[in-house]
């Protein structure tokens, strides 16, 4: 395990090295991330301001659950983005490459890149906004209550890299089916759940739990009262991550390579 | 000329062998579209005027997702010209008697059509049949949809054509070329239809090359743009086609100029 976690902080600080070698392109990306992150936010307010808030529910709360999952999604990019990028290595060759090593592949694609700066960073000004404006006072219960639902959620999205790396064994290059639960996850996010239609609300509860990891905890912060379900969403996250994780190694075993 | 055109077939046939990808993309796109309409259905709840109708709104989304294949924010196309400007292969490129940006402005069109002529018909008629998606008011507006959505393809072909040529700079990553498709994505109008933003914004927004590449194109087959706004929408797309091209093209002989391919 040792072994494991120095062979990751020695890719890690290799791809960390690349990057601050082209810093120039680390920072645009990570502002002009920012500023199209802010200008989605911005649309959120345009329809708020025009249609008046949804009952029970107004731009305040639903910039704390922007910001909520940006941040979760964010974090979980940062260190999964080997399985985002998956289909290329696959297509190019590169797995065979990977499993010829003596470090699990898993670790190998866990490797962090120093991105997403952009991304978590709208999502945090979002989210402590939304907190302010609605008033959500956060002590130290609160704190922790939030850091936990914060990597319960990175884990879900991390899980979810994982199972969509996993369909690349397959398809090679069809991996958009997990951004529809990626992408519309994160827009449905925005919503109270109850607003979405039954399909919808199905899915993003019991299929991929976002709703749970996000809406439930949020509302939670808002009321005050974390109890149940709201307690048990970060947990919920991270056995979706185990979930990924059992999914993957079966990719993994049933991978055939091409070629002579 | 004929050369980019045979160009532009091999990058077709090469898409079009992607299937699975594209019935993929037909599931994520309706998943998201359910969830766009729903969203907005929550927000015409209240019963607010707006200069859009709610079936409208569900139509101009559902296009959205038939044609997102198409948009500079949907998955990059064309991974291996940024990896070429990475890995130095440009250099092979650059033996090739032919004009460099028109080449790959072929392969870009190339790229961006084929993935769309899959999966746009499917999610129309899915989205007609039990979405509620409206098909254009009449002829002439969907002919002026049918114009300038082709206006729409060259105009976004020009914009990622600049955006790879950027990575001449910015080598190691793909810092700009990723991040402004974000920027794109809202100013487009692809997440809210710019009719619904304030005015003072919905300006502002009409007049960047982005809103040429989803609103304007758009407005026609909802049908809150009248077909006489054609040739202004038209000049729109052109204007900045031009403006791009010209850009790429400048940076392209300025990145060249500089560009030292290492190696033996």
């Amino acid at each position: 395990m040792k072994f494991y976690i120095r062979m990751w902080w020695l890719f890690t600080r290799a791809a960390l090295r690349t990057q601050l070698a082209d810093s120039a392109n680390a920072v645009l990306w990570a502002s002009a991330t920012l500023l199209g992150m802010l200008l989605e936010w911005a649309t959120l307010w345009a329809l708020f301001a025009r249609f008046g808030s949804i009952p029970g529910w107004d731009f305040a709360s639903s910039s704390m659950l922007f910001g909520l999952v940006r941040i979760a999604f964010g974090i979980a990019e940062m260190i999964g983005r080997g399985f985002d990028r998956f289909h290329h290595v696959i297509r190019k060759g590169d797995f065979d490459r990977m499993l010829l090593r003596p470090i699990p592949v898993a670790i190998q694609l866990s490797v962090a890149e120093f991105s997403r700066f952009g991304m978590i960073g709208a999502g945090a000004v979002a989210f402590i906004y939304g907190c302010s404006a609605a008033h959500v006072s956060l002590n130290l219960v609160s704190m922790v209550y939030l850091a936990a639902v914060i990597s319960g959620g990175a884990a879900l999205f991390y899980g979810l890299l994982m199972m969509q790396a996993t369909l690349c064994f397959w398809t090679v290059d069809g991996i958009e089916v997990a951004n529809a639960v990626v992408y519309g996850g994160q827009t449905a996010a925005q919503l109270p759940l109850d607003k979405l239609s039954r399909p919808l609300t199905f899915v993003f509860t019991y299929i991929f739990p976002l709703a749970i990891i996000n809406w439930i905890p949020a509302k939670a912060l808002l009321t005050g009262e974390i109890t149940g379900l709201a307690l048990a969403a970060p947990v919920i996250g991270w056995l979706f991550l185990g979930l990924g994780a059992i999914v993957w190694r079966m990719g993994v075993r049933a991978y055939t390579s091409t070629g002579s | 000329m004929r050369l980019l055109w045979l160009v532009f077939q091999m990058r077709m046939k090469r898409q079009l062998a992607y299937r699975t990808a594209a019935y993929a993309g037909i599931v994520t796109q309706v998943v998201f579209g359910l969830v766009l309409v729903a969203i907005f259905a929550a927000f015409y709840a209240n019963g607010i005027k707006a200069p859009m109708t709610l079936p409208q709104v569900t139509t101009y989304i559902w296009l959205g997702q038939a044609f997102f294949a198409m948009t500079p924010y949907s998955v990059f196309p064309d991974a291996e010209l940024r990896e070429q400007i990475r890995d130095g292969s440009v250099a092979t490129e650059l033996l090739r008697p032919v004009d460099l940006h028109s080449l790959w402005m072929a392969r870009t069109l190339a790229s961006k059509l084929a993935p769309t002529a899959l999966r746009c018909l499917p999610v129309i008629v899915v989205a007609t049949l039990f979405a509620g998606m409206h098909l254009p008011p009449d002829i002439p507006s969907f002919l002026a949809w049918l114009l300038t959505t082709i206006g729409a393809l060259v105009l976004i072909s020009a914009f990622i054509v600049l955006m790879i040529l950027t990575q001449f700079w910015t080598v190691a990553g793909d810092g700009l070329s990723r991040a402004v498709p974000g920027i794109a994505a809202a100013t487009s109008g692809q997440l809210v239809p710019l009719a619904l933003l304030p005015e003072n914004i919905r300006v502002v927004f009409e007049w960047l090359p982005f809103s040429g590449m989803v609103d304007k194109p758009y407005a026609f087959w909802v049908g809150t743009r009248p077909v006489s706004d054609l040739p202004f929408v038209l000049g729109h797309q052109l204007l900045w086609t031009v403006v791009l091209v010209a850009a790429g093209r400048l940076i392209l002989g300025r990145g060249l100029r500089r560009l030292t391919v290492t190696g033996g």
